[in-house]
């Protein structure tokens, strides 16, 4: 478990707070739809307005629903859907916690960036939608490359390493967050090669 | 030539295009916003509908581009006639207008050799709105509840779509995303306003920040020619301090003398300095810059 936190910049790995079958109990109504996103391997998750409202930013100038409850999606949600799913192909099932007529999109006419909440399912999947994302982000903040990377980003991915739910939240500069993602999570994978490499020799020992 | 097989550079070099075209590629000589006349536009206009009805998805196309190249130039050069006019919010909502429609055109057409002003107007776009030194913009938060497609009227949902691409031309008719239900939710103060319209100026036209844009509209003789700025700091003292006595009170009402207090203390200071055309080195007066401290 690791924190980082600076001016306007959090690093946070810990244990997953996400509970992701009390966020799928709200489909129990329709059990054909709940099915369709349990056998999802990578779910986008809406996220609390309350949440949107903070990540958009600290100096509120005017706010016309301060009570205002429920979720929705930020407005990278059909582009990060869109690439994931054509991305991962065959390999991996992508899905949306939402069903379409309740679709809401959070929007907000800034350069700073918030991603949709992912749950990987499958552990093998963290690294290539992490690589996903960073491709995603330098191609939108970068306009393809003709300027630097500019802006925030917010990032939270929920995922299991060793049948533990694990949780990654970056909030911070745009162009810091492929070395800092990349870090966090190739360290993470490293540890889980030394544990394969600790079971693999109990393996062998037990076996002569 | 086949509908089919025809580019969009060969589309736009069509001699039905001619009259336009040559109009617009004279971007040097024009000097008002509205670059094309009343009649060209409707020629234009003409032209799509009939590309629309003969399948010529190309050309409607074609007179797309040269639409939107109109606008480019012709909110270029209502921005510098603005600024020449001291109003410099106006110019500033022209800037961005011409940003968005460049953004819009660098989709589907790149400019030969300076043929229509387009990479002139980009660089100098940008460069003019650096020199607004503007830092904070409102971004509004909200809803979209429901988005529909411009071209066909399809509602987009996460998972249904249309087969129309955002951004591309259809018929010459340029594709976009139309929110048609939405709820405001707050606005916020944010360093990267992706829309600059809403950029904050404090003291609106009067803002001390915007003397580096009035004094290239005084120096600046036509918005076509070419400039460029270097931007340095250098130590100063401030002005408060440049004609006392060692002897005298020191301004900063310490109590004790200047030469004991804050004799020799220097500040850094922003300086501009411009190119116009591969001129000298100019530099507008600094003592307004001063007063931005």
């Amino acid at each position: 478990m690791s924190e980082f936190t600076e001016n306007n910049h959090s690093i946070q790995m810990e244990a997953s707070d996400l509970d992701i079958n009390a966020v799928l109990a709200e489909f129990d109504d329709d059990p054909e739809f709940k099915s369709e996103l349990q056998s999802a391997d990578v779910l986008l998750i809406p996220t609390s307005l309350s949440l949107l409202l903070d990540l958009h930013g600290s100096v509120v100038l005017e706010n016309l629903s301060p009570e205002r409850e429920g979720t929705a999606f930020p407005e990278t949600t059909r582009q990060i859907f869109d690439m994931l799913s054509t991305e991962l192909g065959e390999r991996a099932t992508v899905n949306a916690v939402v069903k379409d007529d309740d679709y809401i999109e959070f929007a907000l006419r800034s350069e700073d960036v918030i991603l949709p909440i992912i749950f990987i399912a499958k552990e093998i999947l963290l690294q290539v939608v992490v690589d996903l994302l960073i491709r995603f982000l330098y191609d939108r903040l970068s306009r393809g490359g003709s300027q630097k990377v500019e802006g925030t980003v917010k990032c939270e991915l929920h995922f299991e390493k060793n049948g533990i739910q694990l949780s990654y939240k970056y909030d911070g500069p745009a162009d810091k967050f492929e070395q800092e993602t990349l870090q966090h999570i190739r360290e993470l994978l490293s540890n889980e090669v030394d544990d394969t490499h600790v079971t693999k020799e109990d393996d062998t020992s037990t076996s002569d | 030539m086949s509908l089919k097989k025809m580019t969009l550079r060969q589309a736009i070099d069509q001699p039905k295009l001619r009259s336009v075209r040559d109009r617009l590629r004279m971007y040097r000589e024009h000097s008002s916003s509205r670059v094309l006349p009343e009649e060209y536009r409707q020629l234009l206009s003409q032209l799509k509908r009939e590309a629309a009805n003969n399948n010529d998805p190309m050309t409607a196309k074609a007179v797309w581009c040269l639409e939107t190249i109109d606008r480019i130039q012709g909110h270029f050069l209502s921005a510098f006639s603005h600024i020449r006019s001291e109003a410099c919010i106006a110019a500033w909502t022209d800037l961005e207008s011409c940003e968005i429609q460049i953004s819009f055109l660098d989709l589907h057409f790149t400019e030969n050799s300076r043929e229509f002003g387009i990479e002139h107007a980009r660089a100098h776009t940008k460069q003019l709105q650096e020199l607004y030194l503007m830092e904070y913009g409102i971004s509004p938060g909200f809803l979209k509840q429901e988005v529909r497609c411009s071209i066909c009227d399809t509602r987009l949902t996460l998972r249904s779509r249309c087969s129309h691409q955002k951004g591309e031309i259809y018929d010459g008719q340029k594709c976009g995303r139309i929110v048609k239900k939405m709820e405001f939710l707050h606005s916020v103060l944010v360093k990267n306003p992706a829309q600059k319209f809403s950029v904050v100026f404090p003291n609106g036209n009067d803002d001390l920040r915007l003397h580096l844009v009035k004094f290239l509209g005084q120096t600046l003789s036509s918005p076509w020619d070419s400039w460029s700025y270097n931007k340095e700091t250098r130590k100063e003292f401030h002005p408060l301090f440049k004609d006392l006595d060692g002897s005298d009170p020191c301004p900063c009402d310490s109590g004790q003398e200047y030469k004991r207090c804050c004799f020799g203390k220097e500040e850094r200071f922003p300086h501009f300095q411009f190119n116009f055309e591969g001129q000298t080195l100019i530099e507008p007066p600094s003592l307004e810059v001063h007063k931005l401290n």
